[in-house]
């Protein structure tokens, strides 16, 4: 592999809409990266999701798995961003807004997901679950759920 | 160690650089390893330096501006996102973003990397003979999002 090629973890997420209310799990006390953290439901990107709409596919995948909640097929992309996992591995992750379809929140595999709700950001804000570093994202996808509310209004 | 189950990429960016009616094309160098001699969108890889806010968006205004000498509106439209392979397997989740010329005058830095620069029209970047497949989808692609956002106008 050529030195000019950094290879990341290619991570999603999503922020589901159903009124004002937003999909959120907790993650699992004994997963590696942050447990026990209320965040938005998503995860890493696969091959097979590919090729078209890759990082749509891999959320819309993600989201069922964790929640078994289907998302409506119009995404919104809200923001990227890098980070790096407490063992180092480089991220490159996406957050996307989407509207509920169909499906009651269910956790299918309890070593993953600790908790599903439905929460207004207002909820996640003073959750005390929910780590700093999602407040950013949290207030943004807030912020576009309102003026998307206020466009359909008018 | 990195775990079984993750898998990683390459991760590419693109941007299509509107201006009037013209979008901002390269002819990608002999040099490059992928797709030389193509006619492409400027862009390029994700580099950790281009992170940790807007990674995607700061890596293809610095590519964009690299390429070609041309500055892009720091307002950004996600397009779409692709994946496919390098030819040597390396898997890439490629994205695809468009924004409005700001400034600058096209200008080659690198030869082997951008053999030419041009402003073309939609119709004329789908006129060209072996445009690839995926350049003419992101063509469609972007002119009916264009049509969608003046109809919402």
């Amino acid at each position: 592999m050529p030195d000019d090629r950094e290879l990341f973890i290619a991570a999603t997420q999503c922020a589901v809409v159903r009124g004002e209310r937003f999909l959120v799990i907790v993650r699992a006390d004994g997963i590696k990266d942050a447990p026990g953290a209320l965040v938005f439901p998503g995860g890493k990107v696969e091959i097979e999701d590919g090729p078209n709409e890759v990082l749509e596919s891999a959320v819309r995948r993600e989201v069922l798995e964790e929640t078994g909640i289907t998302v409506s097929p119009d995404l919104d992309y809200v923001r990227s961003l890098f980070y790096a996992l407490d063992d180092g591995s480089p991220v490159v992750d996406t957050l996307f807004l989407g509207r509920y379809k169909e499906g009651e929140p269910y956790i299918t595999d309890t070593n993953e997901v600790a908790e599903v709700a439905w929460m207004t950001a207002e909820e996640i804000l003073v959750h005390d679950r929910t780590p700093e570093w999602n407040r950013p994202d949290v207030l943004l996808v807030e912020a576009l759920r309102r003026r998307r509310t206020h466009h359909r209004r008018s | 160690m990195m775990a079984d189950d993750r898998e990683l990429f390459v991760v590419n960016t693109q941007c299509a650089v509107v201006r009037g009616e013209r979008i901002l094309m390269i002819v990608r160098g002999p040099c490059v390893t992928h797709s030389p001699g193509v006619l492409a969108f400027p862009g390029g890889k994700v580099e950790i330096k281009d992170g940790p806010a807007d990674i995607l968006e700061a890596t293809v205004r610095r590519e964009v501006l690299e390429e070609t000498g041309i500055t892009v509106s720091s307002e950004l439209e996600y397009v779409r996102s692709v994946s496919f392979s390098m030819n040597d397997g390396t898997p890439v989740v490629d994205v695809l973003f468009t924004g409005e010329y700001v400034g600058g005058d096209p200008k080659i830095s690198d030869p082997g990397e951008v053999a030419d620069i041009r402003w073309m029209t939609a119709d004329e970047i789908l006129a060209t003979d072996d445009i690839r497949p995926w350049l003419r989808d992101a063509i469609n692609l972007l002119v009916a999002c264009r049509e969608e956002a003046d109809h919402a106008r």
